[in-house]
């Protein structure tokens, strides 16, 4: 048999290759942005502008920290429960996803963070994340005042992994001992696994499905805001209480993921949006919904109740880019 | 001019019969039935044009860039044909995301599964054509041309994996049956060029290197010529390889891009992206430069490749090889031992040996390509030349690929070469690859379990997502400390590679037989 069919099929092979490549590669990059303009009667109109077809969703919410930078903690020289590595794949996917939802953000060590935290003053322009599991002696030594007193005047700490205050990282190590802040039974004891199985509406909006509520706040906490998934223990997967003028976000589970690690890529890129909107203690949805895009801009009109802000996001599974927008003041 | 006779005539001819009924099996079960879990991925990766976001960037793509390329021109075909509706999410599914058994909230449109899955029946049937030619050419008999057509569209695994399970390992199937073609006409530069999109679309017919060399040497010679034979293959592969990669290397995603093929070897592409460096590859290169200046050297002033050569068909010299490739699978196995235990800190011998057992596939890897290496030096060194002999060794190479128990759709690509030695050398094979591709395909519809119809509960009102919910229930659950999904993957699993070694049992005991017939 002469193989002139086989090189037929090649050269098509190639052929899809090549506008495969040319649509995720090139295309890809032609990027997407949206305009909103807001209305006198109370609605708002949104142009979604991008070439190709893309899933798009938006909420409307009260309760936006204020903040306009983001520190994402990272010390080598400071111990850790939590392997540097995991640490680092954290603070490296979420600086590009926060980048991608128009957040600006920095690294920032142990001596950087007790730098920002004395500063009150701008307490409540800045977020800190942190997925240590431990806090530097710098801000939350034998004088804890430090770290309390950004809180109070205004702070947001995002949290991942361990009781917040029981370690206390110092250079070289770790020291036990330390005081839980939020004090005895506010977190989920790991020991205590279950399941989650309410939804918050946050969750349903942010698409937010990571279920591992260990280490997760207590829903009875005073001013707690849920935005994951609920335990049967009361437990969230993710949620928000006040501290002073301040708030905290724990978010639970640990920060490996399995295999292909889409448990933990979508809590993280759903993490990314709760911190693009500035989400924290009382905020609260006011409407959301989903659509899809053709070819070119569309054009959507959302009416926008007693909401402050609005987020937009686009992807399909994931949300793969973000921008927030603060309504004037009605 | 098409008459009712001719038609009638066209309708009864058995290659038609096969198509229309493997046709109509495909497009009654691709509409109903979808591995959600798989799919949804799919439906991910389609979103790859949309926000800025590149194949790598979008955190759910996990392949090497072909099957991205595909999906993607499919999702703009969708879009053009006003398909916008890619899938939808079930929040009934929220609460099982985290278990153990793999089950995602996003279920992916009817209308774009189905819009997925024709690429890969238009795949199936291509493939059938191809095996249909190539049996007919061969033995101009069209029994036998079509029973090995119906053995590859008519196998129950076959079909599952382009119908429902819209799993693209027979793009892979297509490409490397193109690069046997293209070998078999001389056409060394294409052949290499299709084995790398074989490889590039789902890695395994990278295990056929040794077994393609053997067979462009058998036929151009052991010698200058038969180098330059394969080294034109190479460079035809070399080239396939850096276009199709091209992107991912620009964008800075090469490593990630080769995550599938990496984490087959028990790494990370972090880890390999780190070990190899340009000035590592450098090394490398310059290793393997003075490798080929040593030998081409030891030839002209001794005729050692010559002397090899031409003892490599005695027995003494076949005896060493045995004893050198036992040697060579001892020392693989204390280096992956060794690495096991420096990738642990060598804590405590259970954590060494769990982290060797979690290298397990890249042992029987190890094995497979030893295997393969033998295979291709007794083709290229021992026996005759036959046209049987030649099947033979094909059909045991790409048997020989899965000796770890793979996933169903991997071992698609045994289907086709059995089916054609069977049809062409061994009837008695038939009846073992018919069990070994109706057992992976229950396998894996016991693994999609419920997830199959994800799509119709939430796209029609035939079944309701509720009803659905105990599966699931059973399938997150646990017996003891043992995963419900784990024992389903073990039952399942043992099954389909007892079905798959009872293959090379056959072909030994009916070997046997007609030794003795002999």
């Amino acid at each position: 048999m002469k193989a002139d069919k086989a090189v037929a099929l090649l050269a098509v092979f190639c052929a899809v290759m090549v506008a495969g490549a040319l649509l995720t590669d090139w295309a890809g990059h032609m990027g997407l942005n949206a305009d909103v303009t807001e209305n006198d009667d109370g609605t708002v109109q949104v142009t979604m502008n991008g070439t190709f077809p893309a899933g798009y969703g938006w909420m409307l919410y009260t309760g936006s920290a204020g903040f306009n930078h983001v520190c994402l903690y990272l010390d080598y020289e400071y111990g850790s429960p939590v392997g540097y590595s995991d640490q680092e794949d954290l603070m490296d996917s979420m600086k590009k996803y926060l980048d991608s939802r128009g957040v600006s953000c920095s690294y920032v060590d142990a001596g950087g963070l007790a730098e920002i935290m004395s500063d009150t003053g701008s307490a409540s322009s800045t977020a800190v994340l942190m997925a240590s599991g431990a806090l530097p002696d710098t801000v939350y030594g034998e004088d804890m005042s430090v770290f309390k007193t950004w809180l109070e005047a205004g702070g947001t700490l995002y949290w991942m992994y361990g009781f917040i205050g029981e370690t206390v990282s110092v250079r070289g190590g770790t020291a036990e001992g330390g005081t839980p802040l939020l004090g005895e039974g506010a977190q989920l004891d790991p020991d205590e696994e279950t399941f989650a199985s309410d939804i918050s509406p946050w969750a349903e909006a942010l698409r937010y499905r990571n279920t591992d509520a260990t280490y997760g706040l207590s829903t009875d906490l005073p001013g707690f805001t849920d935005l994951g998934l609920v335990t049967e223990s009361g437990h969230s997967s993710c949620g928000a209480v006040p501290y002073g003028s301040g708030s905290i976000v724990v978010v639970g589970g640990s920060l490996d993921g399995s295999e292909l690690g889409q448990t933990a890529v979508g809590r993280n890129l759903a993490l990314a949006d709760v911190i693009a909107m500035g989400l924290a203690s009382g905020s609260e949805l006011v409407d959301s919904g989903t659509g899809s895009k053709g070819y070119g801009s569309t054009t959507f009109t959302i009416s926008r109740g007693g909401a402050e802000a609005l987020y937009l996001w686009s992807g399909d599974y994931n949300s793969e880019w973000g921008q927030r927008f603060t309504l004037r003041s009605v | 001019m098409l008459t009712a006779s001719s038609l009638s005539s066209f309708l009864k001819c058995p290659i038609v019969m096969v198509i229309l009924i493997g046709l109509v099996i495909r497009l009654v079960v691709a509409p109903l039935i979808t591995f959600s879990n798989d799919v949804a991925f799919w439906m991910f990766i389609a979103g790859t044009e949309e926000g800025g976001t590149g194949l790598y960037e979008t955190t759910s793509y996990h392949y090497t860039p072909p099957w991205g390329y595909v999906v993607a021109v499919g999702a703009s075909v969708c879009s053009l044909l006003g398909i916008t509706d890619l899938g939808t999410f079930a929040d009934e599914l929220l609460p099982y995301t985290g278990g153990e058994y793999v089950v995602l909230d996003a279920v992916p449109s009817i209308a774009f599964s189905f819009m997925l899955k024709v690429p890969l029946i238009v795949v199936d049937l291509l493939v059938a054509l191809l095996i249909h030619r190539f049996v007919s050419g061969r033995t101009g008999d069209e029994r036998k041309a079509v029973a090995a057509s119906a053995m590859w569209f008519l196998s129950p695994l076959v079909i599952v994996e382009s119908s429902m399970h819209a799993m693209f390992d027979n793009i892979a199937v297509l490409a490397i049956i193109v690069c046997f073609l293209l070998l078999l006409d001389r056409r060394y530069v294409l052949a290499g060029a299709a084995f790398s999109l074989s490889v590039l679309v789902k890695f395994f017919p990278v295990f056929l290197t040794f077994l393609l060399i053997a067979l462009v040497l058998k036929r151009e010679g052991v010698d200058s010529h038969g180098a330059a034979c394969v080294g034109r293959a190479l460079a035809g592969a070399i080239a396939a390889f850096v276009l199709i990669e091209l992107p991912s290397l620009l964008a800075g995603d090469f490593w990630q891009s080769l995550h599938f093929i990496i984490s087959r070897l028990g790494f990370t592409a972090e880890e390999v992206g780190g070990i190899i460096t340009v000035p590592v590859v450098a090394a490398i290169l310059l290793v393997v430069i003075a490798a080929v200046a040593a030998v081409w050297y030891m030839e002209r002033s001794r005729g050692t490749l010559s002397r090899i050569v031409s003892e490599a068909g005695t027995e003494g010299f076949h005896r060493r090889v045995r004893r050198g490739l036992v040697m060579v699978f001892a020392v693989a196995m204390i280096a992956i031992l060794a690495y096991s235990f420096v990738s642990v800190g060598g804590n405590t011998a259970y954590e060494v040996f769990s982290s060797f057992g979690m290298r397990f596939v890249t042992v029987m890897s190890v094995l497979s390509l030893l295997i393969e290496f033998y295979l291709a030096y007794r083709l290229l060194f021992l026996g005759d030349s036959s046209e049987k002999r030649v099947a033979t060794v094909v059909m045991l190479s790409v048997a020989a690929i899965f000796l770890w128990p793979p996933a169903p759709q991997y071992v698609l690509l045994i289907v086709p070469f059995v089916a054609v030695y069977a049809a062409m050398h061994m009837p008695a094979l038939s009846r073992p690859l018919l069990m070994f591709s109706a057992a992976f395909a229950v396998y894996d519809i016991m693994m999609s379990n419920a997830s199959a119809l994800f799509s119709l509960a939430e796209y029609t009102g035939w079944i309701s997502m509720d009803s659905l919910i105990p599966v699931v229930e059973f399938m997150c659950s646990y017996i003891g400390p043992i995963p419900m999904v784990g024992v389903v993957m073990a039952v399942f699993g043992i099954i389909s590679y007892i079905s798959m070694l009872y293959i090379p049992y056959t072909w030994y005991r009916a070997r046997e037989v007609l030794h003795e017939e002999s």
